[in-house]
């Protein structure tokens, strides 16, 4: 057993007060990286709650209860930013992508520490593989917000749409890892292809 | 071959088609210069495409197992809702539905989600993906009203069409076990009408040229194979699976014509 909160503590405060000596977007992704990580130990909460009160199961709560926080824990808090402060749209993604890498890397940290860390293949691959699934998610995340604000109506559709593409884009990535071999393989790497399609395709739109 | 094996080929077919439909989709986006209704389509087939290959995966995984509420229940739901706002993107001016249309596509909903609960036994999630799906059903109903798809006989109709299979439905609860083939027959039947009626429309509006109705007619008809689909099961669910993905096709084609006209 691990004591998250304690890890969120000693990782969190040299980064609360890198909060006070960087400006502008800098301090934007030190707050959301903070944000991410408070988030992913908040998602663990409501987790192990539903878990708990539902008895699905430590594994299946896992398998297909957390991507259903999770995305939602990492939503929220941009929800939030992006009603209250209205940013434009690179503040927006870049609140995004603070709020992901955050969540990946407190989730990697401890991942790590429950299943040890011998094997620097293995972390390697896994920590890519969650990092950039993280990320990717909420850049789907941010992108409903930001076609939500931009064609106006219909923002309740764009925004639940986002939200439910990071969901089955996770479960689909935890249903995959939770088995062992080749089909883990396959999904360790769905991240880091999905990520190529996705860019390759907005590259694509924005030169037309 | 059994049952579930012709559901496992017809939904990797399913996907391998939502995959070209949502590479296609994605490059309309930027030849109709970002139209809504091109983006909601893909937004559209997207989650299609995620709620398959999730059921997919799951089922090759795990057979034989009830999966318990997943992000594909929710992927599910929000895939009627981004249609609705597909259809609703494309309607250029908001009409209210007269009090007939909304009890007619209101009960039809609500018996719909009943049959659900029924077969089941899943309350909540069935009335979470019963409203969108009421949502969605409204959306069909008011464009194919706005853009007078359906003269007033077709709409009465189509409203004894839905009566019927409704009460087909709720007949197989009541009579004795014997004769539960009989009613459950009869619905599949109408359901094959009725899909049958969209088609002629559909064709009918393509041969007067007449573009919002065609987006609206494929939108309905797909919609009504979903609606079989979630009414049948064995080999009729497998039938409507691939009937609705022959019929996907349908909503790109028809979506292209009026976002490259615009």
């Amino acid at each position: 057993m691990i004591f998250s909160e304690n890890i969120l503590i000693c990782i969190g405060l040299p980064l609360l007060l890198t909060v006070f000596l960087v400006r502008d977007n800098a301090r934007r992704l030190v707050v959301f990286f903070l944000i991410g990580m408070a988030a992913c130990l908040l998602g663990a909460y409501v987790s192990g709650f539903i878990d708990v009160a539902f008895g699905y199961g430590t594994e299946d709560t896992a398998i297909f209860i957390s991507p259903v926080v999770e995305e939602t824990m990492k939503f929220l808090p941009l929800l939030f930013y992006a009603l209250m402060f209205a940013p434009d749209d690179d503040r927006l993604f870049t609140a995004a992508v603070g709020v992901g890498a955050g969540f990946a890397s407190f989730e990697n940290v401890c991942s790590m520490l429950t299943i040890g860390t011998e094997s620097l293949g293995f972390l390697l691959i896994r920590g890519l593989a969650v990092g950039v699934m993280h990320i990717v998610s909420i850049c789907a995340l941010a992108l409903g917000l930001v076609l939500a604000r931009h064609y106006k109506i219909s923002g309740v559709s764009t925004i639940l749409g986002a939200l439910s593409v990071s969901m089955l884009f996770h479960g689909i990535y935890n249903l995959l890892a939770s088995e062992s071999g080749i089909i883990s393989a396959i999904g360790f790497c769905l991240p880091l292809i999905t990520a190529v399609l996705v860019f390759l395709a907005y590259r694509k739109l924005q030169t037309e | 071959m059994t049952i579930i094996q012709i559901t496992l080929i017809s939904v990797s077919m399913q996907i391998v088609v939502l995959a070209v439909l949502l590479t296609l989709a994605v490059k309309l986006i930027g030849e109709s210069g970002r139209s809504l209704t091109a983006v909601f389509l893909s937004f559209s087939f997207a989650l299609w495409l995620l709620t398959d290959l999730y059921w997919l995966i799951y089922d090759l995984m795990r057979p034989e197992s009830r999966m318990p509420f997943a992000a594909n229940e929710i992927g599910e739901a929000a895939q009627f809702l981004v249609t609705a706002a597909a259809i609703n993107s494309s309607v250029k001016r908001r009409t209210r539905l007269p009090m007939s249309y909304l009890a007619g596509t209101f009960l039809f909903s609500v018996s719909n989600v009943v049959l659900w609960i029924l077969w089941s036994g899943e309350i909540v999630q069935d009335i979470i993906a019963g409203a969108v799906f009421s949502w969605l059903f409204y959306s069909i109903v008011r464009s194919l009203r706005w853009s007078q798809a359906f003269g007033k006989p077709e709409w009465i109709v189509l409203g004894v069409l839905c009566t019927a299979i409704i009460v087909c439905q709720g007949l197989t609860f009541i009579v004795p076990e014997n004769a539960e083939n009989i009613p459950a027959l009869c619905a599949y039947a109408l359901l094959i009408a009725g899909i049958v009626f969209f088609a002629y429309k559909l064709i009918s509006a393509y041969r007067g040229n007449l573009p919002y109705a065609q987006v609206f007619l494929s939108f309905a008809l797909v919609t009504w194979m979903i609606m079989a689909k979630y009414m049948s099961g064995g080999n009729w669910y497998n039938l409507f699976l691939t009937l609705e993905t022959l019929g996907m096709p349908l909503w790109y084609l028809s979506v292209r014509k009026v976002v490259k006209a615009e």
